[in-house]
């Protein structure tokens, strides 16, 4: 078990750095580079240009510059914006709290409900409550996020300011805003989410539930409440954890949107903006806080999975 | 006899309603099981027999439906009970081993647990845990303290099948039902689980409704046998008399197709011809297309009487006295594989 985490571990090194060289090339391949933006397009000589280059090390050749970012950015250094002046990992520290916390709780409310609506759909497939569970849940699904959230806003700034403040104030500023300012983003990007989790778990649970260990179970007169959600629920717990894992993934793009539409100073926004104004090292160290987050969350993912069905651990 | 059947099932009637039409899978099924007797219910796939058994204990899923008949177990008709009366029957009354014992169990659960589920769903007691080892030694499990802390992709397919065997014997029910409990088993594991099921039935006096289309296993195991047709018991007789002296043309077609060791497996004659389509099944006598002995009479649906002392058939010809000339059998085509 030991030698296998241990493995494990050393794979995920494997993978984070693969996926550093990757988003560094990407960089790399954006046509022109941060030069331009620093000495701006016009009225630049080329000396000038060059002592630029020289200054930010990008006359050197591609690898050696990428083993210097990558040793920096392992130190929590990832340059300073040319745009804003300060250093990325101030702003990265800044932003990433307010995403994870977005990310945790949407991951949250729609285990919450998307799990248990997905169990009931599924014991009660195609009867009543299936069909109201389905239509409510996949109309929310239907519409996209961005509509969602301009509606939850038009509504909730008219009708109910006092539940929805609008703009957004950091927990440590105040609590209860805090809470007010986050509760309509959380509220749009949960719905979506919650019907993914939820027609996942159906799915997962009608596989199990007329697998023949249930009927097994049932021949043995074990009581079908316990049949369902337990001998069948154990077995469609693995798939539906691993995809709850896939939606973090999920999640981080749609986060973009979110803190887009809701003013939300996180990573999400946070990237968009680098992108708008070219501000080339807060780009790739956004995509690399995102990766990484991607490979650490599957990693951890896939050292729950022995513990959720015994096939996977070792005989 | 005087001790009334521990299985009594009556008339029994299942269909299944589709989007191609209603197929009766079980038409007015009656057969006895008596204590400590072993029934054999055989027949080609799809004669309806998973279905009557799974129709003994009320487990039919839909789009299936029992529509009538009664089924009486230890003197009470299942069909009359609530789900909550009938769930307590089952395990503890009536007992199930399945085909497939690596599907049978869930991966997820240790054996023991399984079968604590089984045991507990009837009573809550203590000593569980002696009673789960005592049940896997009775299956002739070695160390049953260590088997019963393992899960089933640990074990090989006859382990497996010896604790469903165990599972479904754990409450010391007075039938048991298994449906192919050997066929997707080595040949070699087949004997030993069946052995296992003789003695365990012999000694506990148990009832046996045993499922197969092997005439070997038939004659290994069974007291009686009951012989289905397309959803019907077209022949019922003790096993000597129906090995010896069956009455029914399909019978006789299931008999020349046991592969013996005096002749090579290809030159086995298998039955012409395949089962009726169950939605659209002809008037008449059902195995009439089939039948080297058919006449003008079958054009009528002929019922099971009896034909002799405890053997019934569904034949015209012979209710009426008359032999199945095995001449005419012989000129058949042999349908070598
Ligand atoms: N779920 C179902 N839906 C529709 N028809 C069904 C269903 N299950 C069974 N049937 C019908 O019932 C008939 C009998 O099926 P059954 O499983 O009892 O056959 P069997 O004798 O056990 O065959 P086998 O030897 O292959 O196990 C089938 O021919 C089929 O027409
Ligand atoms: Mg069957």
């Amino acid at each position: 078990m030991l030698k296998m985490i241990v493995m494990r571990l050393l794979g995920v090194a494997l993978v984070l750095l693969a996926v550093s060289a990757l988003v560094f090339a990407f960089g790399a391949l954006i046509p022109g580079d941060m030069t331009s933006v620093i000495v701006g397009q016009e009225g630049a000589t080329q000396e000038q240009f060059e002592a630029v280059r020289q200054r930010l090390g990008l006359d050197k050749p591609l690898p050696v510059q990428y083993v210097n970012w990558l040793a920096n950015a392992l130190q929590g250094d990832f340059g300073t914006s040319p745009i804003t002046g300060r250093s990325v990992a101030s702003d990265l520290v800044r932003q990433f709290p307010v995403s994870l916390e977005l990310a945790l709780l949407t991951l949250l409310v729609s285990t919450a409900i998307g799990l248990p609506a997905g169990i009931v759909a599924a014991v009660h497939a195609n009867r009543r409550l299936d069909v109201l569970i389905r239509v409510t849940l996949l109309f929310t699904f239907s519409v996209p996020i961005f509509v969602i959230g301009i509606l939850l806003l038009l509504v909730g700034s008219r009708w109910a300011p006092d539940l929805f403040h609008v703009s957004f104030t950091p927990w440590s500023e105040d609590p209860v805003m805090h809470v007010r300012s986050m509760a309509m983003p959380l509220l749009t990007i949960a719905f979506p989410i919650t019907a993914m989790t939820m027609q996942m778990t159906r799915a997962s649970m009608l596989e199990v539930l007329h697998a023949p260990y249930v009927v097994t179970a049932r021949a043995g007169g074990v009581r079908e409440k316990r049949i369902e959600y337990l001998h069948a629920l154990r077995n469609a717990l693995p798939p539906i954890v691993t995809f709850i894992g896939f939606q973090l993934g999920i999640l981080l793009g749609g986060l973009i949107v979110v803190e887009q539409i809701f003013s939300l100073p996180g990573l999400g926004r946070g990237m968009l903006e680098a992108i708008n104004t070219r501000d080339y090292p807060m780009v790739t160290a956004t995509t690399l806080v995102f990766a990484t987050a991607f490979v650490i969350i599957n990693a951890l993912v896939d050292l729950l999975y022995p513990l959720l069905d015994p096939r996977q651990r070792g005989r | 006899m005087s001790t009334p059947p521990v299985l009594r099932v009556r008339d029994l009637t299942t269909r299944f309603h589709t989007s191609h039409g209603t197929v009766t899978a079980v038409n007015g099924v009656s057969f006895d099981v008596a204590r400590g007797e072993t029934l054999g219910l055989v027949g080609e796939s799809g004669s309806g027999k998973s279905v009557t058994a799974m129709s003994v204990l009320r487990l039919v899923a839909k789009p299936g439906r029992i529509v009538g008949g009664r089924v009486e177990l230890n003197g009470t008709d299942l069909l009359t009970l609530n789900e909550e009366e009938m769930r307590q029957r089952r395990g503890s009354e009536c007992g199930m081993v399945f085909q497939n014992p690596m599907t049978a169990l869930n991966p997820a659960f240790s054996v023991g647990w399984q079968m604590r589920e089984a045991l507990t769903a009837h009573e809550r007691g203590n000593g569980t845990a002696g009673r789960i080892h005592a049940a896997l030694a009775d299956v002739g499990m070695p160390d049953p303290e260590r088997q019963a802390a393992s899960f089933p992709h640990q074990m090989s397919g006859g382990m497996r099948q010896r604790v469903v065997i165990a599972m479904g014997m754990i409450n010391e029910p007075q039938l048991l039902i298994a449906d192919e409990p050997t066929t997707a088993l080595d040949v070699t594991i087949q004997a030993q689980v069946l052995d296992l099921m003789k003695n365990l039935t012999r000694d506990h006096g148990t009832a046996l409704l045993l499922i197969t289309h092997n005439m070997g296993v038939v004659a290994k195991m069974c007291d009686r046998v009951a012989v289905m047709y397309a959803g019907e018991i077209v022949e019922e007789a003790p096993v000597d008399e129906l090995f010896g002296n069956s009455r029914h043309p399909y019978t006789r077609g299931l008999l020349r197709s046991i592969p013996r060791a005096d002749r090579p497996r290809q030159k086995t004659p298998t039955l012409p011809g395949s089962p009726p389509d169950m939605s659209r099944l002809p008037a008449g006598c059902r195995f009439r297309d089939r039948c080297v002995f058919a006449d003008d009479r079958c054009e009528n649906h002929p019922d099971l009487l009896a034909v002799g002392a405890r053997h019934k058939a569904r034949c015209w010809k012979t209710q009426n006295g008359e032999t199945l000339d095995e001449t005419a059998l012989s000129q058949e085509v042999p349908h070598g594989v």
